[in-house]
């Protein structure tokens, strides 16, 4: 009688489907974790929101834009809240340059909780920044 | 004599005529036919695979990925008002399903579920996890975790069921499935026999067995239940996935999709084919005590007061993590209280003589009565997101299709959803709706159990229920405060 023989013996079931996950979740990782991050010299700083701490109401925010330490005038800035929880109205306003490099633009957050303020900046030569500041724990005016 | 003639059947509280969703011309025909399940779950699937390459690669903020947007507000949204409207059709359309029946191809499971297992204490236990996951890590703000608990799930399902035989996955683990189990236990439709005349002269019981081909019994043509629901035998719709298997099997066309008065099943209490007695099944209770305690603790957690609370249990507690405070509402909310309040119904029901049963099972016997209203609050709660977002699904599928190159216009991010002065209301009505619910459910209980003096009963658990509903009430006009981060403004 001739026998056959495989290396490691018979995979059962269990294997075969723990083989085939880690596979899976090995691929989504690589994918998930292979983004980079900007490479961009051009900087936000400085970014403040008042009143502190943030009620529900109008609130101000500005912050400083420069480029290798020089300050960046004559961006287009819109200003965009959202609550982290999906589903909830945004709020969307613009800002203006106070100063060289220097910008300032209110938002009317209506509810409490955890926000999001997004900045979108256009820049003079016609690039796109987008920078955020997490809000947590706006309370109740 | 045949198994069929010995066992007691189901009652049926109203004999008349029922409707039967088979026979409604256009959904009935695609229903009936045998790709029905598959091509509701392609779609699905597919919107699955989407929300989790959306929720890994997309944009982190939850408002503007498709994973969280169609999870947190879409998804249990529609959910929940088809359990309403008609029955449990999110298992019947389920994806992870057609990903482990295509697996099955490949993979055949060898061993039957643990007999130690074969209840509900793992999957409420996964149910309270689920719940517990979600408020720690703020999952709704997280399009990457909720990606990840999407392939969890999908990953689970894929394990178990490639490693053990029949629906297992569904019966004994899946807590999505609980939830669908527990709320559609108050559907106005189940799957059900139309005739039980004719399963008393049916000799092959291709419902629970499948149809096997002639020439060799261990080929099956046709599944039959893999949830060991016996369609003469079955009540409601606890454990139904609305697979549709058994009216595939059926050879003399005799299971439909019927209409019947809504948490009926709560009311009975018949052996079930595949449960047993719903009034010796403590884990049953859990199940309906997490359902029902969970949606008031789910609701709580987006509330104002809940940041007072855990701001008063950290300090009592002495520490800064938020698991230990989240752990410790918990245990109030789905232990304490729950054992609290049945404890004493039941311990008041036995002083009153309204009950011989022991204190357990009085708990055990009348809990089902909490259902509607549990089930109430979820709508409430789900219904108000889904209503308050309805919208948002625009701009977020137009966004998400612009970042690969597919234009469908701006994003109109303004596209909301109804106001929420509008939804108020409708949260409203579902907590009173599920609050009338269980207040009939206690009162047939009652009639039932204590023909004599039915208030002996009827009483202390009503009390258990307007005490629920006055607290659903109370949380449904409490300011919403969505905080992903516990403890941060302490």
């Amino acid at each position: 009688m001739k026998l056959s023989f495989r290396r490691g013996g018979r995979r059962g079931p269990l294997t075969k489907v723990l083989s085939a996950l880690l596979m899976f979740s090995g691929i989504v990782w690589r994918v998930a974790c292979s983004r980079s991050g900007s490479t961009s010299p051009t900087r936000v700083t400085d970014k403040k929101i008042s009143p502190n701490p943030v009620h529900v109401g109008r609130v101000t925010i500005s912050f400083h834009l420069s480029d290798a330490a020089e300050p960046i005038s004559g961006a287009q800035v819109s200003l965009e809240g959202d609550m982290t929880h999906p589903g909830m109205a945004p709020a969307f306003a613009d800002a203006h340059e106070v100063a060289p490099g220097q910008y300032q633009g209110s938002l009317t957050l209506n509810m409490p909780g955890d926000w999001v303020l997004l900045l979108h900046i256009r820049l003079p030569d016609g690039r796109k920044l987008e920078d955020q500041i997490d809000v947590r724990g706006v309370q109740s005016s | 004599m045949s198994q069929a003639s010995t066992i007691p059947e189901p009652e049926v509280l109203d004999s008349s005529p029922r409707f039967d969703l088979l026979h409604v011309p256009v959904v009935g025909r695609f229903l009936r036919w045998r790709h029905a399940r598959s091509v509701s779950q392609i779609p699905l699937l597919i919107i699955g695979v989407l929300m989790i390459l959306h929720g890994l690669l997309g944009p982190s903020l939850a408002p503007k990925n498709l994973a969280t947007v169609l999870t947190w507000l879409h998804f249990r949204g529609v959910l929940a008002l088809t359990i309403l409207a008609a029955g449990n059709f999110f298992c019947f359309a389920c994806p992870f399903m057609l990903v482990r029946n295509a697996a099955r191809k490949f993979f055949r499971p060898r061993w039957n579920w643990p007999r130690a297992l074969r209840n509900k204490w793992l999957s409420a236990g996964l149910f309270v996890l689920i719940l517990f996951i979600y408020e720690l890590y703020g999952l709704w703000a997280s399009p990457w975790l909720t990606a990840w608990l999407i392939i969890a799930y999908f990953g689970t399902a894929l394990i178990v069921d490639g490693v053990f035989k029949h629906a297992s996955f569904c019966k004994f683990v899946c807590p999505l499935g609980q939830f669908n189990f527990a709320a559609s236990t108050v559907s106005p439709l189940e799957v059900a026999v139309r005739d039980q005349q004719i399963c008393r002269t049916c000799d092959t019981k291709d419902c629970i067995r499948g149809q096997r081909k002639p020439s060799s019994e261990l080929v099956v043509l046709q599944r039959g239940c893999e949830l060991a629901l016996f369609q003469p035998r079955k009540v409601g719709n606890m454990d139904c996935t609305f697979c549709l298997d058994c009216v595939h099997a059926c050879p003399r066309d005799n299971v439909g999709i019927l209409s019947r008065m809504p948490a009926e099943e709560l009311i009975t209490d018949p052996i079930r084919s595949g449960i047993g007695f719903f009034s010796r099944r403590k884990d049953l209770t859990a199940l309906v005590i997490v359902f029902t305690f969970g949606a008031l603790l789910n609701a709580f957690g987006m509330v104002s007061p809940v940041y007072v609370v855990e701001r008063w249990l950290a300090k009592l507690l002495h520490v800064t993590q938020a698991a230990p405070v989240l752990g410790t509402i918990f245990g109030f909310f789905l232990i304490i209280e729950p054992i609290v309040l049945l404890g004493a119904a039941a311990w008041i029901t036995q002083k009153l003589k309204g009950t011989p049963r022991a204190l357990i099972p009085a708990m055990v016997r009348y809990s089902y009565s909490i259902v509607p209203l549990g089930f109430g609050m979820w709508l409430a709660h789900y219904g108000f997101h889904f209503l308050t977002g309805l919208f948002t699904i625009v701009p977020v599928t137009q966004s998400a299709a612009a970042s690969i190159g597919l234009s469908f216009g701006h994003p109109h991010w303004l596209w909301v959803g109804v106001p929420m002065r509008f939804v108020q209301p409708v949260q409203l009505g579902f907590v009173i709706l599920g609050f009338f619910g269980s207040l009939l459910v206690t009162r047939r209980l009652a009639d039932e159990d204590c023909p004599e003096h039915p208030m002996r009963v009827f009483i202390p658990w009503a009390a258990v229920s307007l005490m629920i509903w006055l607290a659903s009430v109370w949380l449904i006009f409490q300011p919403m405060e969505m905080r992903a981060t516990m403890l941060m403004s302490s």
